[in-house]
């Protein structure tokens, strides 16, 4: 390395990481405790503390094109030691919504998706599009609320209105989502080149589902360990979740073509197994997300919710919430049930679209930097220091000019 | 010279404490002072070598006990400590009470007492590195030098050392003593004490055989310590061929002392000097965030870095584990070579920081401390004063200057009341 480089402090991204949750980010001496105690990382080039000082600098460059927030778990093993109160757990987790934002496509939803007035703003569009819709395929009557017999899809929006509104809202977020992995992966590639200690791409995409289906690495934190047991019923709820809509999905359109219900036709009797996994996995996530609603209140060591964490957790209450009273009401035979129905519906709809730009784009993002994490190399100690490259380069035609 | 119109109370007698009531006894002043312990020269007569010198405090503690000694104006007041004090400044009502040491001025130290002593307790003065016998005196180089029981370690009925004392200087039946004075201006030079390095979990201190303390380290590195200045650990008396330094154990850390001691960098770089001159084939590795050694302090810090034997890591120590043997395993972030460390080493000396004396004591109304337990400027008692370490840590040089400036404030309260 050489002994001069040219730093290019983006004093923006300092602000911003600070604004995202790693208020208390300048506190930090550099000790280097954090990255002692944190059971995570790597032994090389390891982490947090690189990550602290170029935060610090405003190193904005090379944060957003590193892995190492995505190998972070948020464990605060290091939050919990450190001397200084400067929180790095607090600061990774920010580092990563600012990396979200800078990948995310289009960049604005990536931005507007991280205040509560953004989020807000971009709720609107499902409120306003989901209550055309039902107009429209009503005739601009609210007849059916005088209908006695309240049934969702036959009254107020049908099965098929439901799709032409849900998948392409499903594919914007996926495409948005891949596209958005492209970039993570751009800027991941510039910094870690593969080398030969990394795996080939189809084993290190095995190992990163295994890790991930037995949350591995969260099950290797410290003090916040616990946190693993909610995620990991959030995580199997939307997997059971994903399996009963596919299912139900399925069955309509197998009828549908067929011309006569070959298979059992919606709603599903209580006992047949696709209403079993839905029922099932809508229990978990209730449990799931009460679990880290409660946590996030009242627990010491999970660190810093911000409002970007705050609005997917509350998304997803709300969703599990709506649906539950939805059904609850409905069953009742009170005309509420359509207005929460409704309301499910906009807020699955802003789940759906905005997948890659919220704070369920981790899903997305961390996924593919945990692959590429392996496909590189990085596990096996390979690492960067933030020094190096390209600000050698601009250095030397600084002084050339100069 | 202006008409004597108090007297001055100096509290503590370490070198901080000995210094104000030389500097005002020497230009004329009634000074009197009270030191807890049985012998006067507090950390400092603990300590092997001073930076950046590298020579014996006791040598200069001996030149200070020479002026302190015939000097009619100090009344020294050792076992005592403090009760009350009550009162303004020019007017202050001090209560003291002087514990019984059951040895009187007739002793000689000719160690006969010790001989016949049966009984043994922990070495305050050598941390409890070792071993003294119940009667002892605390280091050899003791003011006033004298016999000392610590009757808590003693058989009740025995009397042994009543018997082999040929003076007649040994007196069972000693009681404490109260004393009532009335002094202008109090100096409170009351020092510190390392911190409790067994409240640093991840460190090892008290778990993990071989980690020692710093102000141990000195102990270990002295002539008259329990090693008699041989590098050896103390767990089975291995010679140390690599230690490790943990700078910043317990300091700058808001979860224990959130400042800076300011000494411990240099205390380390000293402590590895003697580490390699007592055996030459010793690895030292300091660990450290950064390496404070202000002014001149700088070429020294610079000197003893250019021992290729010892070796500076950038980055602290967050974790202490037992390793094989007695050994000791730390492990940091080599900050500069960007990867994790994990070393295997004899022995562990953390540098621990400088607590207050004062913190957690029962104190007088009068003395205000600061958040960090350090005696603050009282504007309403402006005759309570402090110096050295009772005011902020720094390292003796400090002290000195600092005590000379407290003692001449403690002459503007008597003279301006």
């Amino acid at each position: 390395m050489s002994d001069r480089v040219l730093i290019n402090a983006d004093l923006k991204f300092v602000e911003g990481v600070m604004k995202a949750g790693g208020e208390d980010l300048n506190k930090c001496y550099q000790c280097s405790t954090c990255t002692v105690v944190c059971p995570l990382t790597p032994e090389g080039a390891p982490f947090p503390r690189k990550e602290m000082i170029a935060a610090q600098w405003g190193i904005k460059d090379k944060l957003i094109k590193s892995m190492d927030p995505w190998l972070c778990f948020h464990c605060n093993d290091c939050s919990e030691q450190c001397p200084r109160g400067a929180k790095p757990g607090d600061v990774m987790a920010a580092i990563r919504n600012m990396i979200i934002a800078n990948v995310a496509v289009p960049s604005f939803l990536g931005k507007l998706t991280q205040s509560a007035g953004g989020a807000l703003g971009l709720l609107l569009f499902p409120i306003i599009l989901i209550a055309a819709v039902i107009f429209m395929v009503n005739g601009g009557e609210m007849a059916f609320l005088d209908n006695p017999v309240i049934d969702f899809h036959k009254n107020m929006i049908s099965q098929l209105a439901i799709e032409m509104i849900y998948i392409p809202a499903l594919f914007f977020g996926i495409i948005t989502g891949l596209l958005g992995v492209k970039n993570l992966i751009a800027g991941l590639s510039e910094t870690y080149p593969k080398t030969d200690k990394g795996e080939a791409l189809v084993p290190a995409i095995i190992g990163t589902v295994k890790d991930i289906l037995s949350h591995k690495k969260f099950r290797e934190c410290g003090v916040n360990q616990s946190r693993n047991i909610a995620h990991m019923f959030l995580f199997y709820a939307f997997i059971g979740l994903a399996i009963t809509t596919a299912g139900v999905t399925g069955i309509y359109y197998i009828n549908l073509f067929a011309g006569s219900n070959v298979v059992t036709p919606t709603p599903l009797p209580f006992f047949h197994p696709i209403k079993i996994i839905g029922n099932v996995s809508a229990l978990a996530a209730s449990i799931g997300i009460l679990l880290i609603v409660y946590r996030r209140l009242t627990a010491e060591n999970v660190g810093n919710t911000v409002a970007f964490d705050w609005i997917f957790i509350v998304n997803i209450l709300l969703i599990v919430a709506t649906g539950i009273l939805a059904q609850t009401v409905r069953v009742a035979g009170s005309q509420a049930s359509y207005f929460i129905y409704y309301c499910h519906l906009v807020l699955v709809f802003y789940l759906f679209m905005y997948m890659p730009h919220s704070k369920f784009g981790h899903m997305f993002y961390r996924t593919a930097a945990l692959v590429y994490s392996r496909y590189s190399g990085r596990e096996k100690s390979i690492g960067m220091t933030f020094l190096e490259g390209k600000q050698q380069e601009q250095l030397e035609e600084s002084d050339k000019v100069a | 010279m202006a008409e004597q119109k108090g007297k001055i109370l100096v509290i503590g007698g370490g070198i901080s404490g000995v210094s104000t009531a030389l500097e005002a006894a020497e230009v004329g002043y009634d000074v009197i002072l009270v030191e807890k312990n049985p012998s006067l020269g507090g950390r400092v007569s603990r300590f092997y070598q001073y930076f950046p010198k590298l020579c014996p405090p006791l040598c200069g503690l001996e030149i200070n006990y020479k002026r302190l000694k015939p000097n009619p104006y100090i009344q020294t007041l050792t076992n005592s400590e403090v009760e009350s004090i009550s009162g303004e400044p020019g007017k202050y009502q001090v209560k003291i009470t002087t514990n019984p040491t059951f040895v009187n001025e007739k002793c000689v130290i000719c160690d006969k007492c010790t001989e016949v002593c049966p009984s043994e307790r922990e070495s305050e003065h050598n941390y409890g590195l070792d071993k003294t016998k119940a009667i002892f005196i605390p280091h050899k180089m003791a003011y006033p030098a004298r016999f000392t029981i610590d009757r808590d370690a003693c058989d009740p009925s025995c009397s042994k050392c009543v018997e082999a004392c040929e003076y007649d200087a040994i007196d069972l039946q000693m009681q404490p003593k109260t004393t009532d004075i009335e002094v202008a201006a109090i100096v409170y030079a009351t020092g510190w004490k390392p911190y409790d390095a067994n409240k640093i979990d991840n460190l090892g201190f008290g778990k993990v055989e071989n980690v020692i303390n710093n102000v141990m380290m000195e102990r270990i590195a002295h002539g008259q310590g329990p090693t008699q200045g041989q590098l050896l650990r103390p767990s089975d008396q291995k010679k140390a061929d690599s230690i490790a330094f943990v700078q910043c154990a317990g300091s700058r850390d808001e979860n224990h002392l959130p400042y800076c001691s300011a000494v411990c960098c240099l205390a380390s770089l000293k402590q590895a000097r003697y580490a390699r001159l007592a055996n030459p084939d010793a690895k030292i590795y300091i660990f450290y965030i950064d390496i404070r050694s202000p002014g001149k302090y700088e070429d020294f810090a610079t000197e003893i870095q250019k021992d290729e034997n010892i070796i500076m890591v950038k980055g602290k120590v967050a974790k202490v584990t037992q390793g094989q043997g007695g050994n000791v395993v730390v492990e940091a972030e080599d900050i500069l070579n960007g990867g994790k460390v994990s070393l295997e080493v004899d022995m562990v000396v953390l540098a621990t920081g400088m607590e207050s004396s004062m913190k957690g004591a029962n104190l007088p109304d009068v003395v205000q401390l600061d958040e960090n337990g350090f005696v603050a400027p009282n504007l309403q008692n402006h005759g309570i004063l402090s110096a050295g370490v009772a005011k902020f840590p720094g390292d003796v040089n400090s002290s000195i200057q600092d005590s000379t400036g407290a003692a001449l404030k403690a002459i503007q309260t008597v003279v301006g009341n």
